[in-house]
């Protein structure tokens, strides 16, 4: 499946009234979202249609598969002053580099998997963490990935709203640190929310908008989809605007 | 030869050149007249050999001065070339003004003495204003008129009079303009900001600037209905709200008739329609709204029949129509939907019918039903949007007609049950037979779970389903009622048996004959046991018969069982004894069949 995506951003003093403007044009309340992103490092998975699939003539190549950063998305909730408990939607994210090109609203492959987190044990269990948790709820191939040579193993937040709009998903939120003083912020406990950092100083909020299509090839999907993306784009001017990023600052290659 | 030579002819002396030629000559050799004094001029004539001596004298006499003024005054150059501006503009206004008068004059002139004139007027003069127009004339002067300035001066101070006196008239009009516009806007305000505060949401029309609306359908509906939702607010003279025209001024309602056999016996209530004149502005946005609602209802119940129609629900020129058993019979009572204008029904409103209770709440349910679908819609546009494909999904059609089937179809059916159950009652207690029955009612155990409207939406949703006990003799027979019309048009009626044999049946007949020969064959068992082991007893049939050695023949009596006639009988091949609404005997069961067999 294909996203596609056009992102904006918002200083942090209009976040509110940008907040209310969406509310309005979509009919209904921002839905919160907090989430912990886990990151790490593992070939592309073989999706059908994907930009690079694997070399079927030559399956021994001796090149090094590239490897992609692939996110671990964990749900959270937010406890009246203390710390954050995991949700059970665990979502293993992956996404392409971008098309290359001039196009109209930013394209990449997307592929969201979610992880039923066992009910043997609840997620507030102190003696698992959560990657534990989530490594033993993985199933077989995607459990080899996150446990082969997958040391470097980063983790941060992402808090914000989200609101649906026919078939556009629009969320506005920024990004978070983990707490200075943990030495292994993927392995160890959920801290709180008044823990957390912000990674951009300005508190600006970024804004996605973004769809999902099932077939990038067939033009009706796609030109439709491009063409309410667009059409909402033109709905905001003058409030936010929202446009295509280099592909680069997208890329999720790791390095 | 002698030389000659030419001589070229004396020529006057040129002309001694018009002032203006010697003034130019002199200003070009000297300079504009700077440091030209007679005094110099003399001196020069007399020093005429050293004329060039004293030319140059004068230039550094000049700049002498020069230097000096420089030395004199410091920053000098700076001042000195302001001066020399101001005093060429000085000069250059007295040559506008000079040249102004002298047109003034050559004008002047030209009337009388035209060629003086012409030579001496410029050319801008000429093109734009003919000559010899200007003219003069000696006047003497005018005595002084007392009387005369007097009157002129009454008369320039009644003229100021009129014209102060209109403006204090426009003034006085437009500061009643400005009041009664004050008056009719707060009036306008005052009536807007009530309506708010009544709940309804006064917005901008989309397309109309400077016109407010007020916005009274519901987000959730079709498109056709949503657009429909907003009236303009319009000011009418006396400053009050008028609300858009034709907004709430046909209000329509839906309305439910059960009719049975043709004759209505219930109708749903409709809202009363006050006067006119007396409604307020709230109250015809409030009829507005109700109409609307009901003709979204109404939609969405066509559209849903026409996919029902297998079903039995059809839909006639009044409205839609559905059956509430599948058979046709008296018993069966008719629904029709209807919409009807308010203004149109008026006179038959008094009347009250029987089932009236019932048809309410059948319109109630109906309205609930679409509110519970429009919340639907909420919360299934509030998650996230499936990834776009091919598949195009229609609208789907609204599940609002299908529960109140059901609902009915499981009323009419429990009614039909027990009714025979009771007729069973009636036969055996006439048979003296004990028995206890206990009536199939709605199962309504959840009904202490309603926290709100949804959940009783949710109820509504599920099946129906009721029992119905019949004991007697310490058998007991169960007749289960389960209505859903998720898969076929109908009750469907289980019966368990005492065995624990469990037969389904979709007519109620076929569940009276088979109830029947259930309980005849139940009252046949339990002869059989109380006569002994001589009898056997043929279940299927209801038969017992014991083998008697004397004669080589079989002693058979069975047992008949007919609701439908209302007969309960135990019949031997010579003699029968029955119990029912025929004859009746006043034997009791046993007594009978103790009569029969001796």
């Amino acid at each position: 499946m294909h996203e596609l995506l056009l992102l904006g951003q918002v200083p942090a003093s209009s976040r509110v009234l940008v907040l209310k403007i969406f509310a309005g044009i979509t009919g209904m309340q921002p839905q919160h979202l907090l989430e912990k992103h886990l990151v790490y490092r593992a070939p592309a998975p073989q999706i059908e249609g994907s930009v690079r699939y694997p070399n079927k003539q030559n399956p021994a190549s001796s090149e090094p598969r590239q490897e992609y950063n692939h996110h671990v998305v964990v749900g959270l909730t937010e406890d009246e002053s203390g710390p954050l408990r995991g949700s059970d939607s665990v979502t293993n994210q992956f996404r392409d580099l971008a098309e290359a090109g001039n196009k109209p609203v930013v394209i990449r492959v997307a592929s969201d998997t979610k992880l039923i987190i066992s009910q043997a044990y609840e997620v507030e269990d102190v003696t698992m963490s959560l990657w534990d948790k989530i490594v033993a709820a993985a199933p077989a191939p995607l459990k080899a990935q996150l446990t082969s040579g997958s040391i470097r193993k980063r983790s941060y937040y992402q808090d914000g709203h989200r609101f649906i709009h026919n078939n556009i998903t629009i969320q506005i939120f920024r990004i978070l640190k983990e707490p200075l003083d943990v030495p292994d912020p993927a392995n160890s406990e959920l801290p709180r929310f008044e823990e957390l950092r912000l990674l951009d100083d300005s508190g600006a909020y970024t804004v996605q908008a973004s769809m999902i299509i099932e077939d990038r090839n067939k033009p009706e999907i796609f030109d439709a989809a491009v063409k309410e993306l667009l059409e909402f784009k033109e709905l905001m001017r003058g409030c936010v605007d929202l446009r295509t990023v280099d592909r680069h600052a997208l890329d999720t290659r790791a390095r | 030869m002698a030389s000659l030579t030419f001589r070229p002819w004396t020529r006057d002396a040129p002309e001694a050149g018009s002032l203006k030629d010697v003034l130019s000559r002199v200003a070009a050799d000297r300079g504009h007249f700077r440091e030209l004094t007679e005094a110099a001029l003399q001196e020069e004539i007399a020093g005429e050999g050293a004329l060039e001596s004293s030319d140059s004298d004068e230039d550094d006499e000049n700049d002498d001065r020069e230097d000096s003024q420089a030395s004199a005054k410091p920053a000098t150059r700076d001042d000195l070339f302001k001066a020399r501006a101001e005093m060429l503009q000085h000069i250059d206004t007295a040559n506008n003004e000079v040249m102004i008068a002298l047109d003034f004059v050559s004008l002047l002139l030209t009337k009388d003495a035209p060629e003086k004139g012409k030579t001496t007027i410029s050319a801008e003069i000429k093109k734009q204003i003919p000559l010899g127009s200007l003219g003069y004339d000696m006047w003497q002067n005018m005595p002084v008129n007392k009387a005369r300035e007097a009157q002129d001066a009454l008369l320039a101070t009644n003229v100021r009079m009129e014209t102060l006196q209109r403006s204090a008239d426009s003034l006085l009009v437009a500061a009643d303009r400005l009041e009664s516009n004050v008056r009719k806007e707060t009036q306008y305000w005052d009536q807007i900001l009530s309506i708010t505060a009544n709940g309804w949401n006064v917005c901008k029309l989309p397309g109309q600037q400077h016109r407010l609306g007020v916005t009274y359908g519901f987000n959730e509906s079709a498109p056709e209905f949503s657009r429909r939702g907003i009236a303009a607010l319009n000011a009418s003279p006396d400053g009050g709200i008028l609300l858009e025209r034709g907004i709430g001024s046909k209000p329509k309602a839906m309305r439910v008739v059960l009719r049975q056999g043709g004759l209505a016996v219930g109708r749903s209530r409709v809202p009363t329609v006050a006067d006119e004149s007396e409604t307020m502005l709230e109250a015809r946005i409030r009829h507005a709204r109700n109409s609307l609602f009901d003709e979204e209802l109404y939609h969405e119940l066509l559209r849903e029949s026409r996919g029902q129609a297998s079903l039995g629900v059809s839909t006639t020129g009044d409205g839609i129509v559905f059956r509430s058993t599948s058979a046709e019979s008296p018993q069966s009572t008719e629904v029709l939907l209807e919409l009807v204008g308010l203004y149109d029904i008026q006179d038959d409103l008094d009347v009250k019918l029987e089932q009236d209770t019932l048809a309410q709440v059948i319109a109630l349910v109906a309205r609930t039903l679409l509110s519970q679908a429009h919340r639907e819609k909420v919360k299934k546009r509030s998650g996230v949007p499936p990834p776009l494909s091919e598949r195009r999904d229609d609208r789907p059609t609204l599940p609002i007609l299908r529960p109140v089937m059901a609902f009915l179809l499981q009323h009419t059916a429990m009614k039909l049950v027990n009714q025979y159950t009771s007729s069973i009652g009636s036969l055996l207690a006439a048979a003296h037979i004990d028995h206890e029955d206990q009536l199939a009612a709605f199962d309504l155990s959840k009904a202490a779970e309603i926290h709100g409207v949804e959940d009783l939406a949710g109820i509504l949703m599920q099946r129906w389903t009721s029992e119905s006990v019949l004991s007697f003799y310490g058998t007991k027979i169960t007749i289960r009622l389960e209505t859903t019309l998720a898969q076929s048009f109908g009750t469907l009626y289980t019966l368990i048996g005492t065995n624990g044999r469990v037969s389904k049946f979709t007519e109620c007949e076929e569940l009276r004959t088979s109830c029947d020969a259930a309980i005849a064959s139940e009252l046949a068992l339990y002869l059989q046991r109380k006569a002994g082991q001589a009898w056997k007893c043929n279940v299927r049939e209801a038969l017992i018969t014991k083998h008697d050695s004397k004669d080589g023949k079989e002693d058979r009596i069975w047992v008949t069982v007919d609701s439908q006639a209302g007969l309960l009988a135990l019949n031997s091949p010579t003699k029968k004894i029955s119990w029912g609404s025929q004859s009746s005997s006043s034997n009791t069961f046993h007594d009978a069949w103790l009569e029969l067999l001796g």
